[in-house]
């Protein structure tokens, strides 16, 4: 976890939802921390069993698609996005690179995404709609690292 | 064309594949603990085979290698070292070959 002295005020569930466009069946940030600066986020999600997408992927061997791994560190940066600007921020996922998936989520698991910007188009709080960042992403559980990856955010709105 | 040299191919190694692409920076590691004797798999570095692979490629594309199908065994014996993954670079690059841009 971040250092307790660079963490700033932890986005609830609620706040999460005031920061972030996506909501349920597709929202997949709990809640995240971020450090002082808003240079890193954490975001944390339970994959509850009961999720639609555990039947089908795959019957009788149920795992997290590694497509939604990305999405909830998309979902985790977006939130940082959103941090930083003091508002919704409705982010595209427009690009992603060198996605490594090195361990399975199961059902019941909870797991934590770190997202870290690497691009930004401008200091913070001179970047709006139309500009794109760029962030290395991993999500861990416990200490195993089960992805990693490199994203592109666009700001829609 | 300009051959290429091992500082060459051992700095991209540990600066742009194991500290960027692998991001081992994120984990403490620096490039100060790494050299051509540091193991791969074993800790600190305690990479899997995900990782090796990752980087197998990773110096492929860079030095326009012949993509080789290797065996879990082969990936193993590769990616021991950074001196191991280098002698793979060294073996089969052209030595008049340029790095990639």
């Amino acid at each position: 976890m971040l250092p307790p002295e660079t963490v700033t005020d932890p986005a609830s569930a609620a706040s999460v939802k005031r920061l972030l466009a996506h909501r349920d069946p597709f929202l997949f940030v709990d809640h995240v921390e971020a450090d002082s600066e808003l240079l890193t986020a954490r975001g944390t999600h339970r994959f509850d069993e009961g999720n639609w997408f555990f039947a089908g992927h795959f019957p009788g061997d149920p795992i997290v698609p590694g497509v939604l791994l990305l999405e909830m560190a998309a979902q985790t940066a977006n939130v940082l996005l959103g941090l930083r600007a003091g508002k919704t921020v409705k982010a595209y996922l427009v690009g992603s690179g060198n996605a490594a998936f090195k361990a399975p989520v199961l059902p019941g698991e909870t797991v934590v995404a770190e997202a870290r910007l690497t691009r930004d188009p401008g200091p913070r709080g001179t970047a709006g709609p139309g500009s794109f960042f760029s962030f290395k992403t991993s999500i861990r559980r416990g200490d195993v690292q089960c992805m990693r990856a490199e994203l592109t955010l666009w700001w829609a709105e | 064309m300009t051959a290429i040299t091992r500082e060459q191919i051992v700095d991209f190694i540990c600066k742009d594949l194991l500290i960027e692409r692998l991001d081992l920076g994120a984990s403490g590691i620096e490039l100060k603990d790494l050299n051509e004797a540091t193991a791969l798999s074993e800790p600190p570095l305690s990479l899997d085979s995900v990782d090796t692979l990752e980087l197998v490629v990773g110096v492929e594309r860079q030095f326009s290698l012949p993509r080789q199908d290797l065996t879990p065994e082969d990936l193993r014996e590769t990616c021991a070292t950074i001196g191991t993954l280098a002698d793979y670079v060294t073996r089969r690059v052209p030595q008049d070959a340029a790095p990639a841009q």
